[in-house]
């Protein structure tokens, strides 16, 4: 059992911000489980960035209107569903 | 966007904002789905209820931006942040961040100020276990420090699963048992085509 620590940050739509942020083990060190990130980075197929030890959550809309997404959750793959 | 996690201990609602500085539509949206789904929000069948509002609200106000700060105080700054401040306290959420805490770095002026917040639930705070701002983490490219909040609701971490290391592999033992399978396998085709 981990206790909830929720990392939130405006990335600017930086794509090396954010790389930096799901590559670097500060995460990992700080127990991090949700990642909260406000404008977020989006790549040319308009999907933002994030590695396999984290499940990408978009709002509703994102696939209709990428340009407006505004708002993306992460949460670390290990955290059980049934909790 | 919305999230929620239940547990024993119950409900966390965490709601990530990013609200645009020059209108209050997240803000409307984000009181009229509070009275749209109070009882999904307010209501669970086992422990307490947590709401939580974390995001970047672009708004300024003496509560929490430094009182020193007079320039960030304008008439229509003070309107627009009376929203906010209405909307949080219809809810019944409060400041989690102590004030005066700067967050943001003006892109030009490179004054800093305080955008980003966290707002709880008055009755959660007990489960707040740690907040703060994370100035040696800022980022490459952006403007925002970043937030750490820890709750103490705990949640069920699964086991990560062992997967077969094909670098240590004993080629011998492979190689034994491809060969049973493929015996096992033409024998059982042969018999087939017998019947």
């Amino acid at each position: 059992m981990d206790e909830i620590s929720i990392w939130q940050q405006n990335i600017n739509k930086s794509l090396a911000c954010q790389h930096n942020i799901i590559s670097n083990k500060r995460l990992v060190t700080k127990g991090i489980n949700i990642v909260a990130l406000q404008e977020p980075a989006l790549s040319e197929s308009r999907l933002t960035i994030a590695s396999r030890d984290w499940i990408t959550i978009y709002p509703s809309d994102h696939t209709n209107n990428p340009q407006k997404t505004r708002s993306i959750m992460l949460i670390r793959a290990d955290t059980s569903s049934k909790s | 966007m919305v999230m929620q996690i239940t547990g024993p201990w119950g409900k966390l609602t965490i709601f990530n904002v990013y609200n645009n500085g020059e209108q209050d539509n997240t803000i409307r949206l984000l009181t009229d789905y509070h009275s749209r789904h109070k009882d999904s929000l307010e209501h669970t069948t086992m422990g307490e209820v947590h709401i939580i509002w974390v995001g970047d609200f672009n708004r300024h106000h003496p509560l929490w931006n430094s009182p020193k700060d007079t320039q960030l105080f304008t008439n229509e700054a003070m309107d627009a942040t009376e929203k906010l401040i209405e909307a949080i306290m219809d809810i019944g959420l409060e400041l989690a961040l102590p004030s005066g805490i700067p967050m943001h770095e003006h892109n030009f002026t490179k004054c800093w100020s305080r955008l980003d917040q966290v707002f709880l639930s008055t009755y959660s705070k007990e489960v707040l276990t740690t907040y703060n701002m994370l100035p040696e983490q800022r980022g490459i490219n952006t403007d925002h420090l970043s937030i750490l909040t820890e709750l103490r609701l705990e949640v069920a971490i699964i086991e990560a699963k062992a997967i077969p290391n094909f670098r240590s592999i004993n080629w011998d033992d492979f190689r034994d048992e491809l060969w049973k399978q493929i015996r096992s396998r033409n024998q059982l085709v042969s018999r087939t085509r017998c019947n």
